[in-house]
């Protein structure tokens, strides 16, 4: 055989071998830039600590009511909120301490553990859930990123669920605007990759030296008249946090 | 004629062992006809009534949109009950006011609650539902509700606390106790956030181990408070003394009631509904069977009597008797042998269902109830005479002696009077 031949054999044999280095390596480097992208977005309204007031409007086929609350936060793990208005329900508080849950209520003066089972319920009779809390800023941790589209103003990134991942949906769907960088919209999709609700951004301002889309709003696609509305009145971050705000012993004494 | 009424009933008496072997043989056959048609029932009706009367009622009344929808606000007045049909078969219905809450037991000197579990609260009126439901009868501790002032909720501490009846199995999973505290949260009316203390004050069981998992028992105006549903209920229940009867009586009251659904235990429980039509069919069965039997002994007695007797009957025959005065005497002394054999089987066969019924055969020991779909099956071998388990088989007996006569009599007449003379 001559060594043109053989040359020209190993050459085409190293094809696919180089054709998949060059994939992973493209891959590789889209994902860190995707993981970031996503990661920046599930996290926009946290840092090392993170204090707000916000109004909550959760607007049902029946009903609609509003709610005052105070929040807290630290890191990505822990976070707390208050209910302040109305007067009915002042006090009751969610904390977050990593993958738990606990509510407290004032009305019986008892702390109330919220089981894994009932992560898919509604959270305050909003259109978010217990879970949106625990797990929703861990979507970088949980899930894969593909770059589904690329415009000059946006990024549409869709996120499928790792295999060893316990977690309600079936895929998401971010667009992130490019400049300032700010999520638009988030789209929530079952396990049969049914569109079940819209998670909208809006009134995008700067807080801190961050962009910050100060208002929230969701939309559930089987029942269209209904939304939650979250507007943040004050927001703060690395302010000081009164000591062991996260503790589930605190609950009470934080009345 | 008396005297072949007369010459009949001497007849019967002249083969007296034979005789009382016939009876005997057709006692027997009634009796356990009517003790088997008894058990048969029995665990009918205690299906029927394990799956309905713990705990659904013979009929479910609910506004058209909490039937569609299930959202717990679409409610109906608690204090306006829907119109019933004047019937002496039907109770007072009774409001119920349903939720689910999360909830768990607070350990003394503790604030925090680790352990909790999602629970059905059924808001009931105590005198109402004691009227439709024997829910009442399965407390195993404790005592049910009541409109009792010690049912009035207790201030601890400056909180109310409710009494509340835990289903046994959630009683077991909550650790639940007498007198333990238990706090349940959940969305109360127009999406408040409910909260409430309650004590427990009774485990019962509704006959469904599913059920028993999630079910706890409040009062309605307790739950109304709760929620903040003052006034409402999500669905009314009925019962009635002939639950076979409820498709009739579910078209009246849908017809007086146009604003609700009315839902009777054959469309809740459609599996039981359909048991029951499998059970007509399967009576009618087991019925032939043990008349088939029981007509095989009796033609075989009857043939043997009007055979051995030929000679005689020709004789009778021959000194100028007509055939239908013998065919008289003949068809008397079989009708005169059912009619005995009827009598002591319906004695018998009322007897040892009765006492089956006061004393069921427990087999509890041995196995455990059976929960399958909505379905219980007790472990427990009641009877449950009813007159028509008790009339038909005595009626049938009635009729067996007289016709299994026929076709041997046909015999003895179709053959020439000098052949049958010479027969000994």
């Amino acid at each position: 055989m001559k060594l043109s031949s053989i040359l020209f054999t190993l050459l085409l044999l190293s094809i696919p071998s180089l054709s998949g280095q060059a994939r992973d390596a493209q891959r590789q480097i889209s994902s860190v830039d995707l993981v970031e992208l996503i990661r920046a977005s599930e996290t926009q309204y946290q840092a090392k600590t993170s204090k707000a007031t916000m109004t909550m409007h959760v607007v049902k086929e029946n009903w609609d009511r509003k709610l005052k609350i105070e929040s807290m936060g630290e890191g990505r793990d822990k976070f707390l909120a208050r209910i302040i208005e109305p007067v009915k329900e002042r006090g009751t508080v969610t904390l977050k301490v990593g993958d738990h849950m606990w509510n407290y209520l004032p009305k019986v003066d008892r702390i109330l553990k919220i089981p894994s089972s009932l992560m898919g319920d509604s959270w305050m009779g909003s259109h978010f859930t217990n879970d949106d809390l625990v797990k929703g800023d861990k979507v970088d941790q949980l899930y894969d990123f593909t770059l589904i589209k690329e415009t000059p103003e946006i990024y549409q990134i869709k996120a499928t669920p790792r295999e060893d991942s316990a977690v309600v949906w079936g895929s998401l769907e971010y667009s992130i605007q490019k400049s300032p960088r700010v999520p638009l919209e988030v789209k929530y999709y079952d396990e049969d990759q049914e569109l079940v609700r819209r998670l909208v951004f809006e009134d995008v301002q700067e807080v801190s030296g961050r962009f910050i889309p100060l208002k929230l709003l969701v939309y559930p696609v089987d029942e269209p008249s209904e939304k939650t509305e979250i507007i943040y009145e004050k927001l703060e971050f690395d302010s000081e946090l009164p000591g062991k705000v996260f503790s589930v012993r605190n609950l009470k004494k934080r009345r | 004629m008396s005297l072949i009424f007369k010459l009949a009933l001497r007849n019967l008496f002249r083969h007296k062992r034979r005789t009382f072997l016939t009876t005997f043989a057709m006692s027997a056959g009634t009796a356990l006809l009517i003790l088997t048609l008894g058990i048969n029932d029995g665990f009918l009706w205690s299906m029927i009534i394990q799956s309905t009367e713990y705990y659904h009622g013979h009929f479910q009344m609910n506004s058209h949109q909490y039937e569609e929808e299930r959202d717990f606000h679409h409610t109906v007045s608690s204090s306006k009950a829907p119109k019933i049909p004047q019937s002496f078969t039907l109770k007072d219905p009774a409001p119920r006011l349903i939720t689910t809450m999360l909830a768990g037991i607070a350990q003394k000197g503790k604030d925090q609650i680790e352990k909790t579990r999602p629970v059905m609260l059924l808001g009931v009126d105590p005198p109402k539902e004691i009227l439709n439901t024997k829910i009442h009868h399965n407390v195993l501790q404790g005592e049910f509700l009541s409109n009792q002032a010690s049912n009035n909720p207790q201030v601890v501490d400056g909180i109310k606390s409710y009494p509340i009846l835990l289903g046994e199995q959630l009683s077991e999973n909550l650790e639940a106790r007498i007198g333990s505290e238990l706090i349940a949260m959940g969305q109360g009316a127009r999406g408040s956030i409910a909260s409430a203390r309650f004590h427990v004050q009774g485990v019962f069981s509704s006959s469904d181990q599913f059920r028993d998992s999630q079910l706890a028992l409040v009062k309605i105006n307790h739950l109304q408070e709760i929620l903040g549903f003052e006034g409402q209920a999500h669905q009314w229940i009925l019962s009635t003394s002939r639950p076979l009867e409820v498709r009739e009586l579910k078209e009246k009251i849908q017809e007086l009631n146009p604003d609700l659904i009315v839902k009777s235990w054959r469309d809740l429980l459609p599996q039981l509904s359909q048991v029951l039509d499998i059970w007509d069919v399967t009576q009618l069965i087991l019925v032939f069977i043990f008349y088939f039997a029981v007509i095989l002994i009796t033609s075989n007695t009857m043939s043997m009597a009007i055979l051995e007797r030929t000679r005689e009957l020709s004789i009778l025959r021959a000194i100028g008797l007509f055939p239908f005065q013998i065919s008289t005497l003949v068809i008397l002394e079989g009708f005169y042998l059912s009619l005995f054999s009827a009598i002591f089987g319906l004695i018998f066969g009322c007897c040892f269902s009765f006492l089956l019924n006061s004393y069921p055969i427990d087999l509890s020991p041995w196995f455990g109830a059976v929960s399958w779909g909505s379905l219980t099956i007790e472990p427990m071998i009641r009877a449950y005479p009813t007159a028509e388990n008790t009339i038909l088989p005595f009626f049938l007996m009635l009729l067996l002696g007289p016709v299994t006569c026929v076709i041997p009599l046909l015999r003895f007449f179709l053959k020439p009077l000098a052949s049958t003379l010479g027969t000994r």
